[in-house]
């Protein structure tokens, strides 16, 4: 081989290594510029089981006062609160239409901060009802949980009244984890209500192209829908999507609730009523 | 609707995979450039990375057309199917136009059949890819198309069906330090560890080597757990070896 014909070759090579690492350095720089926690790759600082042991050790929610047979609440879903104020779920208070309760679906705080999380739970003390929440993933970044524990247990499980039970998940790394798996099915297992009712962040099927995230596994979701099929679960309420949507899964009804952003044109809640052993869901707009 | 839409996308499909395949085996002939590759691996995927499997894949190579077929096979003992026994969780069909098109595009179409034995859930997924490919450097996006059945034994008379579609991509790159040698790094959010995150990006490492008429391959790929990047639980790896010869 020629000296030419080595050169070449080795331009070629030093061509194709520069750019090869062009694209890792491009590939790296652009997840950086996204906001992209790298380090949350490789483990987060909040994981699920951990998670739940902790609300396991947690003052656990009262159950909802005794009730009437027929009772309604509100689910909202995906409040996104940034910059410690959010007046739309204050004006719930106004706008309760005899609900006995209000369920939160989690993304309560934009970013996970602890300014947003008090201000959520002084909001909440304030409307006149109990209001029960769960977490999304919003509520871990930037190692959020740290803050949300205020809120409370991020699963539980309360009575409503004589006839149903409600139960919240933790879906916010969009996995249950084996623990709260487990416990899921004890408690669904052991619940002798008429009716229950499980809510969780997590949707449960992609709608788009282009969304983003639900229960990480399509398994996990499988699993999911069989154990609430199994133990008679009549309505699953969820959020994350940030709209509306509604179909039957069996014969348990799916609903999800649109987002709840404060001053948002489209910010939307469901009305809940439970009558008759007859459940029905009603997307309100704010 | 939904529901009947889904059932008959999910028989099209099947439909369209065996054409497929008995198309592209009629294109399989002794040419001078087939390639017959298997493969094996083990892997740790993504979700809370427990569930741990075993993988066996077959890919015959000639010029117009690739036809790669995969079983795996995954011990449960994972914490969503909770069984302690060895499941059989899905075949995998790939077949690529290799030179039907022009330069550097190709296009393929991946089909996966999973069966959830416990849940009694059904998914199956359909892929058609379009790539370009200038070695150095490749680029591979297309949609999934995904049926979800809930069946309790009977598939072909679900209770349940969704019909769902995710934009997938893949970027890549690849050295080749010696004429024998490639390296290769690649970020995608489709691959075998069928997270259904559209966030959720793995990487892949990957390494060939060439000793004609043999090939010896090997990937290792890392993904994150959870719901996104930004809340990940923990990573889920893979681990693949392919042995194969040029026939």
């Amino acid at each position: 081989m020629n000296k030419e014909a080595s050169r070449a070759i080795r331009a070629s090579q030093v061509a194709r290594a520069g750019a090869f690492i062009f694209l890792v350095c491009t590939s790296l720089s652009a997840l950086v510029s996204c906001n992209v926690d790298l380090l949350g790759f490789f483990g987060s600082v909040s994981e699920p089981d951990g998670r739940f042991a902790e609300s396991r050790s947690m003052p656990q929610p009262a159950d909802v006062a005794p009730l009437a047979d027929d009772f309604s609440f509100i689910f909202v879903s995906d409040l996104h609160i940034e910059g410690g104020t959010h007046s739309y779920f204050q004006g719930l208070k106004d706008r309760l239409d005899e609900a006995s309760f209000i369920v939160v679906g989690g993304d309560i705080s934009q970013n996970g901060r602890k300014v947003d999380v008090d201000r959520f739970i002084a909001e909440a003390s304030a409307i006149g009802v109990p209001v029960y929440a769960t977490i999304g993933n919003h509520d871990l970044y930037s190692g959020g949980w740290d803050n949300a524990r205020a809120i409370g247990p991020s699963s539980f499980s309360v009575r409503v009244g004589n006839s149903a039970r409600l139960v919240c998940l933790d879906t916010g790394n969009g996995t249950l984890g084996r623990a709260q798996a487990d416990w899921l099915e004890e408690t669904l297992a052991g619940s002798a209500e008429g009716t229950v009712i499980v809510a969780t962040h997590m949707h449960f099927f992609i709608n788009d192209c282009f969304e983003t995230q639900q229960l990480t596994s399509p398994e996990e979701t499988a699993a999911l829908l069989s154990l609430y099929r199994r133990f008679g679960v009549d309505l699953a309420l969820c959020g994350h999507l940030h709209k509306s949507e509604g179909r039957m899964i069996g014969s348990m009804r799916y609903a999800i609730s649109p987002s709840f952003l404060d001053r948002a044109g489209d910010a939307g809640y469901l009305f809940v009523t439970c009558a008759g052993g007859v459940i029905n869901v009603e997307r309100r707009a704010y | 609707m939904r529901h009947d839409l889904a059932q008959w996308a999910q028989k099209i499909a099947c439909f369209l995979i065996v054409g497929l395949i008995l198309a592209a085996s009629s294109h399989c002939e002794p040419i001078e450039a087939v390639k017959l590759r298997g493969g094996f691996g083990l892997e740790c995927r993504g979700v809370a990375g427990n569930a741990f499997g075993a993988y066996f894949s077959a890919a015959l190579d000639t010029q117009p057309v690739t036809l790669k077929l995969a079983i795996e096979a995954d011990a449960c003992s994972s914490q969503l199917s909770r069984a302690s026994a060895f499941d059989f969780r899905s075949g995998m069909a790939e077949i690529g136009t290799g030179s039907f098109l022009p330069g550097p595009f190709d296009a393929r179409l991946r089909a996966q059949f999973e069966r959830y034995a416990l849940s009694q859930a059904s998914v199956l997924s359909v892929i058609p890819l379009l790539s370009f490919d200038i070695d150095v450097f490749y680029i591979s996006a297309g949609l999934n198309f995904r049926t979800f059945s809930m069946d309790e034994g009977t598939p072909l008379d679900p209770y349940f069906s969704a019909f769902e579609r995710q934009f997938t991509f893949e970027i890549g790159g690849r050295i080749r330090p010696t004429g024998k040698l490639v390296l290769g790094l690649s970020i995608r959010n489709f691959d075998d560890f069928r997270a259904e995150s559209y966030a959720s990006i793995a990487y892949r490492l990957d390494c060939g080597l060439s000793l004609d008429p043999y090939e010896v391959g090997a990937e290792l790929g890392v993904q994150p757990a959870g719901a996104s990047s930004l809340s990940a639980t923990g990573s889920g790896f893979s681990f693949r070896v392919f042995l194969g010869r040029r026939l």
